[in-house]
């Protein structure tokens, strides 16, 4: 049977839910589990999503949740059993997903919205993937100041765009499950 | 705003800034030093999720990776478009372990095992655990059991298979360099036996040492068995060896692949700003 048009829009997420798992994890083994993990609760949470907005900014909120349930349940557990440990991890799970939705254009009102200093070094880092040093002799800025912007920068369009750690719209009742 | 900094301290008492994070995130830390944030960020909830917001902020700006041929991103495609039309209502179906065999779930298995399991995985069959074996596949391969349970198909063909080298090879090479998901299969004239190894699946433990789960198969003349075990391996920094879990011994080192987001030396010039 053919895949659907909608496991056909993940596969062209693929590079950059890998390069999104890569960083949270720092492991290509490991991160290329989560991809897999992730895509497999994106597909059975399909109805979920809302059609018009931001698949990517979907599928991330739903990796990310895999990673940090991966952390939490480990934490609760311990390390006493690893191998138990690893089965549980990789156990079915399907009602802890995340139903985030960003309108196609919030990333964009969001950057608008935020001071013009937070929007620049943000735009020369994050879009224009300028090192932290480029930035600086841009901005014509000490590189403690570049980072302490850049930080900022992101906490505060974190916020505008709901998450936020804690506090985020995005993950509604549902997430939790029944 | 957060009060998150305040929260988690590394093991001096000082508070991991947003600074850092961010700098990881956008990999700007020397490899020491962002190899030992990570093992901070996962052992502690509260820190990883504070470092998911950089990672998440960045990632929704990011342009699009430059396309490249890529075989990690063909195999994880295929898994996932393997699922997507297991996903629809047809059948559920499973990925059978035995090559043709076409079930994973030995028609011995106990009653109360993995029917219950919901829905079709694009990984192999998680393990049935009910189902497990105990694999006494620890003499030739450098691996002993991993975990053991009832025994189910047949115990003569996994017996055999510490008299296969093919069997040492693919499991070594399965370990190193598979996938989650993805299905080995080797077969050995010599001991008349065939077989597969699949990686199920590859954890972080608290540790730092990466865990992978791993099924594998026998067949032989007189029938086949299947089974599941882990194999562990170092954390990062020291040398890379799978090893059995809970114990066992090893086989050959791997140097991890490196990641980093761009193909550039780690930037010294962020490493004094990093550190305020």
């Amino acid at each position: 049977m053919p895949s659907s048009p909608f496991a056909e829009e993940l596969v062209a997420l693929l590079p950059r839910l890998r390069r999104f798992a890569r960083s949270l994890c720092g492991d290509a083994t490991l991160a290329d589990d989560l991809v897999q993990l992730a895509c497999e609760r994106a597909l059975k949470a399909q109805d979920t999503f809302e059609e018009g907005t931001r698949l990517d900014a979907w599928a991330f909120r739903i990796l990310r949740n895999v990673w940090l349930d991966g952390i939490r349940k480990k934490k609760s557990e311990g390390v006493s059993e690893p191998v138990e440990d690893a089965v549980e991890l990789s156990g079915e799970d399907g009602r802890r997903v995340a139903h985030a939705s960003l309108a196609a254009s919030a990333v964009f009102e969001a950057m608008a919205r935020l001071a013009p200093d937070h929007r620049e070094v943000l735009t020369l880092v994050c879009v224009e993937d300028m090192s932290y040093r480029e930035a600086a002799e841009k901005l014509g800025a000490p590189i403690g100041t570049v980072m302490s912007r850049l930080s900022r920068a992101r906490r505060a369009l974190g916020e505008a765009l709901g998450l936020a750690d804690g506090e985020s719209p995005l993950e509604g009742a549902e997430a939790g499950g029944s | 705003m957060m009060t998150g900094d305040t929260r988690t301290g590394d093991m001096n008492g000082h508070e991991i800034s947003d600074e850092r994070l961010a700098a990881l995130a956008d990999g700007e830390l020397p490899e020491a030093e962002a190899a030992s944030l990570r093992a901070r960020i996962v052992e502690d909830v509260d820190l990883a999720e504070r470092y998911a917001l950089f990672v998440e902020t960045r990632e929704l700006l990011a342009p699009e990776p430059s396309a490249e041929a890529d075989e990690g991103l063909d195999r994880l495609a295929a898994a996932l478009r393997g699922a997507s039309a297991a996903e629809q209502p047809a059948a559920p179906r499973r990925f059978g372990v035995i090559e043709g065999g076409g079930a994973s779930q030995p028609a011995a298995a106990p009653a109360s095992a993995p029917a219950a399991r919901p829905a079709p995985r694009f990984r192999v069959a998680a393990p049935a655990l009910a189902a497990c074996l105990a694999l006494a596949v620890g003499g030739a391969l450098g691996f002993s059991v991993g975990r053991s349970g009832t025994t189910t198909g047949t115990a003569g063909g996994i017996a055999a298979i510490s008299g296969a080298p093919a069997a040492d090879v693919a499991l070594a090479s399965a370990l190193e360099k598979t996938p989650s998901g993805e299905r080995l299969a080797w077969t050995d004239d010599g001991a008349k036996l065939k077989g597969a190894v699949s990686v199920v699946s590859t954890h972080r433990l608290g540790d730092g040492r990466l865990c992978r789960e791993y099924e594998i198969s026998v067949e032989a003349a007189t029938g086949r068995s299947s089974g599941s075990a882990a194999a562990l391996r170092p954390a990062a920094g020291r040398p890379r060896r799978w090893r059995a879990a809970p114990a066992g011994r090893t086989t050959r080192p791997h140097r991890g692949e490196r990641h980093r987001r761009r193909d550039r030396a780690p930037r010294r010039r962020g490493r004094s700003a990093a550190g305020r």
